[in-house]
């Protein structure tokens, strides 16, 4: 007995790590790994939503197809491209902007910084809402002052080409503070002597900013823009509570498609199939923030 | 000239401040608001505040009972992943073992996935073992989708405590658990506090999850804010109201935690 005893202890002495890291994996096996493959194998078959999963059958790439010739589904993925790149764009010229002025080292401006991030953690469901209301083309408080201002009224949520933009503008109100906070904290992380001997060299500022600020926060800017670039590929909540893919389907974005596939028209096939071809664009972009981190991880080890 | 570019650096400032906060502030106005003000052009900044709204949503709603649910979802989820994610993150932190920066990538990846690839899945898993609209498979949901996060911050967290204290400790006789409880937990309490605040509040907002898995019984807060968006026109003072209560102690938690802020939203990537 106590033989036993003594070798099942040395056994988790030895494979301590594995213990410890054994519930994490099978939780993440269960929710994250096996949802994956369902869904791979759920893409290639037809399966109506409420009916028994006995009906289900093996279909080839018979979604795929039937996407691939959908123009509603090329819209959606032009709608996220569109808005993706308008809105990480728009949050990265004005993140960059407010760093770099409130780097200024100005009185009290420090004490703005925590009130400017408070959008990044706020439900987005409730962000969404507000800004139904802000721009609310009849009693909407931005086209009242818009109109005071002798701008005519903005039609924000029922135009087709103006409401992809207004769920850019609610986006960029929501995460700019977080491209803002990065670079913020980047800046305050460079050293000044560069900035001192370039001074010396006689450096103007848009040549300091572009030889040595640019350069010294390219961790940082590459670490903000792919978080950023996933993070905005989960978009659902926002549009969803916004404008529901509408009007017609001007701001459907895929995460949209895929739920209304699924849970509106039934047909759980299809509905992954688009989900898998989400999951594909975010392992592009997702697959390169891991490299790049995996980098930085190796250099720090390797100056430690 | 000095004067002048510093009085221009205060009024952006303020203007950002402006642009922050005023929509904020006009939820919680409206959510104060008779029906009438709410509707009222030109704008009604200053009036007498009612609190009808807030009396509506809890006789209308159900709301104390969704508060109560998204209470306990969030504290659930929480619990299991910071407990779970502080096992995973000491692994990673203190053991030499193969192929471990694999594992932690691997981890990290999960995250990367946009829900809505899982969620058909999990709904379909769900309703086959009964846990669809139950809080408790809200509150499994919620802890594979923060699980990454916390393993990854309490990681970080872990590693910058020198490995001595607990090398010390396990010299007079200390096990390992033993030193894991009593010098790790203590010594990483900011972190881990930053840590349970951050998947709180990630679970309070979470949507999607909530919207597929939960119908009546396990229904969350944000989920349930869309019942106001009626076909017999949006309740506004109401909806407000909700949002209100929905976002007060999403700001409070924030204001706590604005520290460990950015390494919470970057994995620790950027301190």
């Amino acid at each position: 007995m106590a033989d036993i005893s003594s070798r099942v202890k040395l056994f988790l002495h030895k494979k301590n790590h594995i213990i410890l890291l054994t519930p994490a994996i099978i939780l993440l096996l269960l929710l994250s790994i096996y949802p994956l493959i369902y869904s791979l194998n759920l893409s290639f078959s037809h399966w109506q939503l409420g009916t028994s999963p006995d009906t289900s059958e093996y279909v080839g790439f018979a979604n795929y197809i039937w996407l691939f010739n959908n123009t509603q589904f090329w819209n959606s993925l032009g709608v996220t491209l569109k808005i993706l790149f308008l809105s990480v764009g728009i949050e990265f010229l004005l993140g960059m902007g407010l760093a770099l002025l409130f780097d200024s080292k100005l009185k009290g401006i420090n004490k703005a910084v925590p009130i400017i991030l408070l959008p990044i953690m706020l439900t987005p469901a409730v962000v969404g809402l507000i800004w139904r209301l802000l721009l609310n083309e009849q009693f909407g408080i931005i086209n009242y002052y818009l109109t005071q201002l002798g701008i005519k009224p903005v039609s924000w949520l029922s135009s087709t080409s103006i409401a992809p933009m207004s769920i850019v503008l609610v986006d960029v109100w929501q995460w700019t503070p977080f491209l803002f906070l990065i670079f913020f904290a980047g800046l305050k992380a460079l050293p000044i002597d560069i900035y001192e001997a370039a001074d010396v060299d006689g450096a103007s500022y848009i040549n300091k900013f572009l030889y040595i600020t640019l350069p010294l926060l390219k961790v940082p800017i590459a670490i903000a823009l792919i978080i950023r670039t996933t993070d905005f590929l989960k978009i659902f909540d926002q549009v969803y509570m916004v404008t529901f893919g509408g009007p017609g389907n001007s701001t459907e974005t895929l995460g949209l498609f895929a739920y209304k596939l699924a849970f509106i028209n039934a047909s759980l096939g299809r509905a992954s199939a688009t989900s898998y071809i989400l999951l594909i664009i975010s392992i592009i972009f997702g697959l390169s923030l891991l490299k790049f981190m995996k980098q930085e991880k190796q250099k720090q080890r390797s100056i430690i | 000239m000095k004067i002048l570019k510093n009085v221009f650096i205060y009024s952006i400032v303020i203007i950002i401040l402006f642009i922050t906060l005023i929509p904020i502030i006009w939820m919680l106005l409206t959510s104060i608001k008779t029906r009438t003000e709410a509707f009222s052009i030109p704008p009604i900044w200053l009036f007498k505040p009612t609190f009808e709204n807030f009396l509506s949503i809890f006789r209308k709603s159900r709301f104390g009972f969704y508060f109560t649910n998204s209470i306990f979802v969030a504290m659930g989820s929480t619990l299991v992943t910071v407990f779970i994610g502080s096992l995973a993150g000491y692994s990673l932190a203190r053991f030499r073992f193969r192929r471990k920066e694999d594992i932690a990538f691997w981890i990290l990846s999960t995250r990367m996935m946009p829900l809505v690839v899982v969620m058909i899945p999990i709904y379909i898993l769900w309703n086959k073992i009964g846990l669809l609209d139950t809080k408790t498979g809200l509150i499994l949901a919620h802890t594979g989708m923060n699980l990454p996060l916390a393993i990854w911050l309490l990681r970080n967290f872990i590693e910058e405590i020198p490995e001595e204290l607990e090398e010390s400790a396990m010299i007079d006789g200390c096990s390992r658990l033993k030193a894991f409880f009593m010098i790790v937990f203590p010594n990483i309490a900011p972190g881990l506090t930053a840590t349970f605040i951050l998947c709180f509040i990630f679970s309070w907002n979470e949507f999607i999850l909530a919207l597929v898995l939960s119908s009546i019984n396990a229904r969350t807060l944000p989920v349930s804010a869309t019942s106001f968006l009626g076909s017999r026109g949006i309740m506004w003072g109401e909806m407000c109201a909700m949002g209100t209560m929905i976002i007060l102690p999403v700001i409070i938690l924030t204001l706590i935690i604005q520290k460990h802020l950015i390494r919470g939203l970057t994995f620790g990537a950027i301190k």
